[in-house]
């Protein structure tokens, strides 16, 4: 445990210092300002960044010779495995709780009242903001975004480590195309009334309940318990692996 | 003598390249040169030491225990500079720091940092800046900033000016003072090797050609020349990268032999290099054909 620990923190060091490249400070505090000034939802877009800017060196480890530091750290192959892929599981998880508390705090300051002189805001967005609903929105993309990065996530780099980096591209390239062909298909049947509309907006509940709770824990233990298979699988095939 | 590394019958196949029966090893106080050419297998032993590789057979032994077994507690006393920077890119000196100190118990941040300063480095820079001369200065202060029993540089001075080789063997030179210590040092510059290592061991084509001291080494052979006639036969199959000239022609040869030289024949002291050249030679030796 204590391995696999030092192996989180050691991507952690390696991500932390991307968060300030280039021009990413002025990106954080334009999504702040959205956040609490505009739209509760944009909290969900700083973590997408955060979680980006944080896994980004784990996906060019085959870059150059810095792989070889798995071979010279003082730590058990596998549980440099599992290290990466637990860093990528618990980096969704606190991502998902930071556009979490974000919303909430956006909800709690209302802050975007400050804009209520705007037409748009007043008529549309305040009545919006005046609801739980908003929150309860950005709670349910932050879910879905911790399940695309903590289950789809960790899956990903799990075949990765399996398959090696000469099938990274493929790897990408179906990680990408099969939610945007799933994507498209729905759009279409939805377009030719093949399936019912679905009226997003008035599925969300006013308030938390119990049922979506138990929804969102199911949903979590789920996650954890495909991280755990994806990890283990990994590591074995990794522990073999040469360096 | 203990030894702090000992390599027993390793063997290793790749489809075009492997290392057989290699088998050698270092006492402890003692630093050895590991030459050979180019793809002569120099790294791939060292990846085997370091558990880097699946090895087919053989036994590893770092300070008395298995590399494969006991692969963690042998790299927390160990120190490791490839010839091309492991660390992270984007980081900077402290990042870099802060990110391995946590892996070793005995990582000694003032040491650390008493080194970067020594060598000049700037701790604000971003280490994939960094020229080679000083990647391989902030490898080498990585790797001491543990402490470690034994150093395993792999090619660290290739591609390194004169003036930074030169301080890489006297970093090399003070740190082996500690008697407990090793160093293997892999090179393909021979000069290195003359002027720190104690002991030699010359791999060729996957093989050990040769292991023991380094002094052994320059008394068991020497450069014999002059005219081909005058090379008795029993001595013929002696030569060890025979090649002929216009004017005669020249090969390397075992010292014990010399006493069965005519002396028509004349021979001189060889040095690591030329030994190199002539075991490179002997395979498209011109006395076998």
């Amino acid at each position: 445990m204590k391995e696999i620990t030092k192996i989180m923190r050691f991507d952690l060091t390696m991500g932390m210092p991307l968060l300030l490249e280039q021009g990413l400070p002025v990106i954080w505090l334009m999504a702040l300002l959205c956040t609490f000034f505009v739209i509760p939802v944009c909290a969900v877009f700083i973590s997408v960044l955060l979680i980006l800017c944080l896994i980004l060196p784990l996906t060019n480890l085959d870059k150059g010779g810095f792989r070889k530091i798995y071979g010279v750290l003082p730590v058990n192959r596998k549980n440099i495995t599992r290290g990466n892929i637990w860093y990528i599981f618990f980096l969704a998880l606190a991502a998902e709780l930071f556009s979490a508390l974000l919303a909430l705090a956006s909800y709690g300051l209302k802050l975007q009242r400050l804009l209520g002189s705007i037409e748009v805001y007043r008529n549309f967005i305040l009545p919006e903001m005046n609801k739980f609903t908003a929150v309860i929105l950005c709670l349910e993309i932050g879910i879905v975004f911790f399940i695309l990065c903590g289950g789809v996530g960790t899956l990903f780099f799990a075949l990765y480590t399996i398959l090696g980096a000469k099938h990274k591209t493929k790897l990408t390239v179906a990680f990408v195309v099969t939610p945007l062909v799933l994507c498209g298909l729905f759009m279409f049947l939805n377009e030719h009334d093949m399936i019912p509309l679905i009226d997003f907006s008035l599925m969300l509940p006013r308030s938390i309940t119990p049922k979506m709770l138990t929804r969102w824990g199911i949903e979590h233990i789920i996650c954890a318990a495909s991280t755990v298979l994806f990890t283990e699988i990994a590591a074995a095939r990794e522990s073999k692996r040469e360096i | 003598m203990e030894n702090i590394l000992e390599i027993n019958g390793l063997n290793k196949s790749y489809q075009d390249f492997s290392l057989k029966d290699v088998s050698f090893s270092l006492p402890k106080g003692y630093i050895m040169g590991f030459v050979g050419q180019n793809g002569s297998g120099k790294t791939t032993t060292i990846r085997s030491i370091l558990n880097m590789l699946n090895i087919d057979s053989g036994r590893i032994s770092v300070f008395g225990m298995d590399s494969v077994t006991d692969t963690v507690a042998i790299k927390e006393r160990l120190g490791v500079v490839f010839d091309s920077l492991y660390i992270c890119e984007h980081l900077n000196i402290k990042q870099a720091e802060q990110q391995l100190k946590p892996f070793y118990k005995d990582w000694d941040s003032e040491y650390f940092h008493s080194r970067i300063k020594e060598f000049g480095l700037p701790e604000n820079r971003r280490v994939g800046d960094f020229s080679k001369g000083m990647k391989m200065k902030l490898m080498i202060a990585v790797a001491l900033a543990h402490k470690p029993e034994l150093i395993i540089l792999d090619e660290p001075t290739s591609g390194l000016d004169p003036v930074a080789r030169d301080e890489l063997l006297d970093i090399l030179a003070e740190y082996i003072e500690d008697e407990n210590r090793g160093v293997l040092f892999s090179t393909h510059i021979t000069a290195d090797v003359e002027r720190i290592a104690d002991y030699v061991t010359i791999l060729h084509n996957g093989k050990v050609w040769f292991t023991g001291t380094k002094d052994d080494l320059t008394e068991m052979y020497v450069v014999v020349k002059g005219d081909p006639d005058d090379i008795p036969p029993a001595v013929k199959d002696k030569l060890i990268g025979y090649h002929k000239y216009r004017s005669g022609f020249d090969a390397l040869m075992p010292a014990d032999v010399l006493s069965q030289l005519p002396r028509e024949l004349e021979y001189e002291k060889t040095t690591i290099d030329e030994i190199l050249v002539y075991i490179a030679k002997e395979d498209k030796n011109e006395g076998n054909n």
